[in-house]
């Protein structure tokens, strides 16, 4: 008797769905993460972005201009706050960098010119300076960057639902 | 109680409180736990937690044991070999690359008619495409060592 009992209490608690759905939360809580928490991959010199397990394309970082990460990470605030900061200082960066490298190469490309005398020499290698400490400059602000972006996307994905 | 066990045991409370995670961070949370890549000079950095402290460095020529600060979760032990393994070869190929070039750019300044010439420096940019290709994905390993190391957190 006690026997059926039991079996009869097994099967109602398969049927009813007790042990089976908790089975059934625990992967689909994992998945969250797995199918949208961002990771930054490396090809070419560039830095991909990608989503998920399966590594989706979300962007390619390295261009002129940056992808909209805070669009990607936008659920979370402080990723967003992160995310800014990375495109603030990306786009400063690359702004500096074009005027800077026309200032090195023309400065260094002047100094070579020959028949060149002294008065002509000093603003050309003022220019070449100038032009070596604003690339400097694009380079912490680039670093900065990478950092503030590495920040936005652990936040973004601390704040998956896990 | 007298005032002298009154206060030891206020000390030992105080010292033993202030050892444990704050309230809400556990030891195993994300927040304590979970790294991230940030980038220094050519390097990355590996930092754990929210502000948490530096626990190793990847560069080109030196690299922490990644395998070990990512113990614990099998996956990102898996990633973090084969960054391991890309790293080695990428490393060593990349540097080979550059002394061979240079040796080649070397001879062909000192006017030397050697045929070997081109082919030094050839080789040695190939060498030097094959390694940052290598470091690439090596890097792109450890990224994902991290990633996986993160999934495995249980909070």
């Amino acid at each position: 008797m006690l026997r059926i009992l039991l079996t009869g209490v097994a099967i109602a608690c398969g049927l009813g769905g007790g042990p089976n759905r908790v089975e059934a939360q625990e992967p689909a809580v994992q998945s969250e993460y797995d199918a949208r928490a961002i990771r930054v991959e490396s090809a070419w010199g560039f830095r991909t972005l990608v989503r998920g397990r399966e590594g989706t394309f979300l962007g390619r970082i390295g261009d002129f201009r940056a992808p909209d990460v805070a669009a990607m990470v936008a659920p979370s605030e402080v990723a967003v706050r992160e995310a800014k900061e990375f495109k603030r200082r990306y786009d400063r960066a690359h702004i500096a960098t074009i005027p800077a490298t026309a200032l090195l190469f023309v400065g260094l490309g002047v100094t070579r010119l020959d028949g060149l005398d002294a008065s002509a020499l000093v603003p050309a290698y003022t220019a070449a300076v100038a032009g070596g400490a604003i690339l400097a400059y694009a380079a912490v602000q680039l670093n900065k960057g990478y950092s503030a972006l590495g920040r936005a996307i652990w936040w973004y994905n601390r704040d998956l639902p896990r | 109680m007298s005032n002298k066990a009154r206060s030891f045991f206020l000390t030992a409370s105080i010292l033993f409180l202030g050892s444990t995670p704050a309230f809400g961070q556990a030891e195993d949370s994300y927040d304590v736990r979970a790294l991230r890549l940030e980038s220094h000079w050519g390097r990355f950095q590996i930092v754990r937690g929210a502000d948490g402290p530096i626990v190793g460095t990847a560069g080109v020529f030196r690299t922490a044991d990644v395998e070990k600060i990512v113990a614990g979760s099998a996956r990102a032990e898996t990633e973090a070999k084969i960054f391991k393994a890309s790293h080695r070869s990428g490393a060593i190929a990349s540097t080979l690359g550059v002394l061979t070039f240079a040796g080649g750019l070397i001879a062909s300044t000192n006017n030397s008619n050697s045929a070997a010439t081109p082919i030094l420096m050839i080789g040695g940019l190939g060498g030097v495409v094959w390694g940052a290709r290598r470091l690439d994905s090596a890097y792109s390993s450890l990224s994902r060592a991290v990633w996986w190391y993160n999934r495995d957190i249980r909070n």
